[in-house]
């Protein structure tokens, strides 16, 4: 039997991706905000039928990019089916795109999703009328509590959509007030309106955290107890324990098996692989207790509202409120932050939002503020890492403004965007989206960590001699020549210079470094080699420099080798500048 | 022995290193800490799909 | 009379929409036509961007968009 496409389509936010999942069983991420799927991405029931998720539009003719991707594909991608998911509580938005889509002359399966919010705001709807009336196949669903599916997945299966009635007695014109005349029409006849019963609760929470005086001070106290849930209340603890019970085990039971062993494999099992790896690996419960907390907001609503309220201050960087996303999700990783600055309408803003991503301090930056904060700050870890991350948004602005004055000067863009009502996250898609992360960080501890540490390993064990004493090694020579570089920031020493480097490859290998060169005891013997404005200067400075690899390389993928070189070279100017300021004032007022 | 398992070890490493290495310079990423909606990430499952 | 006239929980109805081209060509694919009631809701922090309310939905625009807005009374 021949494969059949069909083409997931609808308005931003209405559940697209959440019926993906569930008819293709994959686990792509849902968020509760506009624009969360870029790409387009495929998927399959049962190997006959191919479905394709579209990012979410309005409308196929209002000139973005997520549009052409859409356009293109319903044009070249042969589809035989079009699923449109509409929201069944906000019909006439939702139904413009429709009459478009029935201009491609595809049968179309408009899957009502959310009927029990439609059904809350006093809406019946008359499925049966609303499909003979659009001539197209009417599903009611509710996604996010699983009902309906399964129908969606039935007639998908049965190819009956080809068969059934597809009276096009409404031909799309362009313009827009005809359109929604018609859509009008429609829904007088297949809808009751009964009035909304609901409190509404939404508005309440606006009235709060939108709040003239509130707002700034709420969004920044969120966050403040997101860093505190984990790194004083959940992540932190749990990292703790994970260190003294589980590594400190481990380490003394490779003690007693490896008894007989040359000191040098010892050396090499303790010192290199699991000093290496396990110091970054303690940090697991920190980095999934964060990524919760972020998850929340993002399925909550917030995120929006965050966009909303930042408009004012992106606009000083000649940003629209859009380009806020790309800068949130750079606080997981920048690469995929880099990319979706794609969804951006012009060059310029694309490029300096790219420029602007690798300020926002990323996950794989967190084991390296953990490690120093709980050494050289106990008791302020929460304070000293979030200070780190609204140091890296308070960058991100300054270099923006100059940026936007220097060579990139341009106009604004406009704005719009949607604020979705808010939603208690359900804890499922809260735990599956966390644990997803867990195994992307615990694969990445035991492919490219683990081979970083061996690597280091000998090269802080050997030189061309063959093995040596530490202060003569491979890495000592190349950290000792960089060190100068360093020494009027505060930490000029090879071990911490050299750390620098090995992080290029990722960022969790600075700590890994740091575990090699100075054994199992890190956290004792950090602090005979950092003073604490030393050790604050140094996260600065890794906040702050040239990120990993793979957005270097991202960077030149997207925007080309100028670009490339501009980025990597302003970040370690600016990085070194920076610390040496926070260095010297510190040593000013606390010295 | 120990000279064996270190062999195998290094290699690994290497293998490991080398792949990694690569993987980065083309702008791909394997940075599992990723958000939530990493659109490479779902570029690559879409690939992997299609491979399918 | 334009959106930009309106305080906060007023409520008036469309009569057109001008301006940059392509916000225009948006907010009317949103639905944004003559004769559609629209709402103000509330204003950001410094009183820019707003939300406005039409067909059951809030969007967020800017105040120099809401001036492109017209606005008609009942």
């Amino acid at each position: 039997m021949e494969m059949i496409t069909a083409a997931l389509l609808g308005n931003p936010n209405v559940g697209k991706t959440t019926l993906f999942n569930y008819l293709t069983g994959s686990n792509q991420y849902v968020g509760n905000w506009a624009g969360v799927t870029v790409e387009r991405k495929e998927g399959f029931i049962e190997d006959r039928i191919k479905i394709v998720d579209l990012p979410g539009i309005y409308a196929m003719d209002t000139y973005s990019n997520e549009e052409k991707v859409s356009k293109e594909f319903l044009e070249k991608g042969g589809v035989d089916v079009i699923v449109n998911i509409v929201d069944a509580s906000s019909l006439s938005r939702n139904l413009y795109l429709t009459l478009q889509l029935k201009q491609f002359n595809k049968p179309i399966v408009l899957v009502l999703n959310m009927i029990d919010v439609a059904k809350t705001k006093g809406m019946k709807i008359d499925y049966q009328k609303l499909s003979k009336k659009l001539g197209v196949t009417v599903i009611p669903i509710s996604a996010s509590k699983g009902i309906g599916i399964e129908e969606v997945k039935k007639l998908l299966k049965s190819g009956n959509f080809f068969s059934l009635y597809n009276e096009n007695d409404y031909q799309y014109v362009e313009d827009e007030k005809e359109n929604y005349k018609y859509i009008e029409e429609v829904l007088a006849e297949s809808m009751i309106y009964e009035g909304d019963k609901r409190a509404t609760i939404g508005e309440r929470i606006d009235s709060i955290v939108l709040n003239k005086f509130l707002a700034y001070p709420l969004f920044v106290f969120i966050l403040y107890i997101i860093f505190k849930f984990t790194f004083s209340w959940v992540g932190q603890p749990l990292s703790d324990a994970m260190d003294s019970v589980i590594i400190t085990k481990i380490v003394s039971l490779l003690d007693i098996l490896l008894q007989n062993s040359s000191s040098w494999f010892r050396s090499l099992i303790i010192d290199g692989i699991v000093a290496g790896v396990g110091s970054v690996l303690v940090f697991l419960p920190i980095i999934l207790t964060l990524f919760l907390g972020i998850s929340f907001l993002e399925d909550s609503g917030y995120m929006a509202r965050a966009a909303f309220i930042m408009d004012r201050i992106m606009r000083k960087m000649g940003l629209s409120g859009k380009a806020f996303i790309p800068l949130i999700i750079g606080f997981g990783c920048s690469v995929p932050g880099i990319m979706s600055a794609r969804t951006l309408e012009s060059d310029k803003d694309r490029k300096l939002t790219a420029l602007l991503v690798p300020l926002m301090s990323c996950n794989a930056r967190l084991p390296v503020y953990a490690l120093f904060a709980t050494v050289f700050f106990p008791g302020n870890e929460t304070f000293i890492t979030f200070s780190l991350y609204l140091l890296g948004i308070g960058m991100a602005f300054l270099i923006g403004i100059l940026f936007k004055n220097t060579i990139f000067r341009k106009d604004e863009e406009p704005f719009i965007i949607e604020l979705p009502e808010y939603k208690l996250p359900e804890f499922k898609s809260l735990i599956r989206s966390t644990w997803e992360k867990g195994k992307g960080f615990l694969k990445k501890a035991g492919t490219i960590i683990f081979a970083m540490s061996v690597i280091i390993w000998f090269l802080s064990n050997f030189n061309f001699s063959g093995m040596v004493d530490m202060g003569n090694s491979f890495l000592a020579y190349i950290g000792g020549a960089m060190a100068p570089i360093f020494k009027p920031l505060g930490f000029g020493t090879w071990q911490s210079s050299v750390a620098l480097l090995t992080g290029l490859m990722a960022k969790e290998v600075v700590v890994s470094t740091m575990g090699v060169v100075y054994g199992v005891e890190l956290q004792k013997i950090l602090l005979q080699h950092f003073t604490s404005i030393a050790a604050y200067s140094y996260l600065v400075f890794i906040l702050l420099y040239t990120p990993c690899i793979s957005v270097v390389a991202v960077m030149r993928k997207e925007f080309g080798n100028r670009m490339m070189i501009f980025s990597v070279l302003y970040q370690l100017f600016l990085a070194w500048v920076v610390s040496f300021i926070v260095y010297n004032i510190g040593n000013l007022v606390f010295g | 022995m120990e000279v064996i398992i270190t062999i195998g070890i290094v290699l690994l490493a290497v293998f490991i290193f080398y792949k990694s290495a690569k993987k980065k310079t083309t702008g791909d990423c394997d940075c599992g800490s990723c958000t939530s909606h990493c659109p490479l990430y779902e570029e690559r499952k879409a690939n992997k799909s299609v491979k399918k | 009379m334009c959106l930009y006239d309106l305080k906060p929980g007023q409520q008036a109805y469309i009569h057109s929409v001008c301006g940059d081209a392509k916000l225009a060509k948006r907010l009317l694919a949103l639905g944004c036509i003559e004769g559609t009631p629209v709402k103000v809701k509330m204003a950001a922090p410094f009183g820019d961007p707003i939300i406005i309310n039409f067909r059951g939905f809030d969007l967020a625009i800017r105040k120099k968009d809401a001036r492109n807005i017209y606005i008609k009374e009942a």
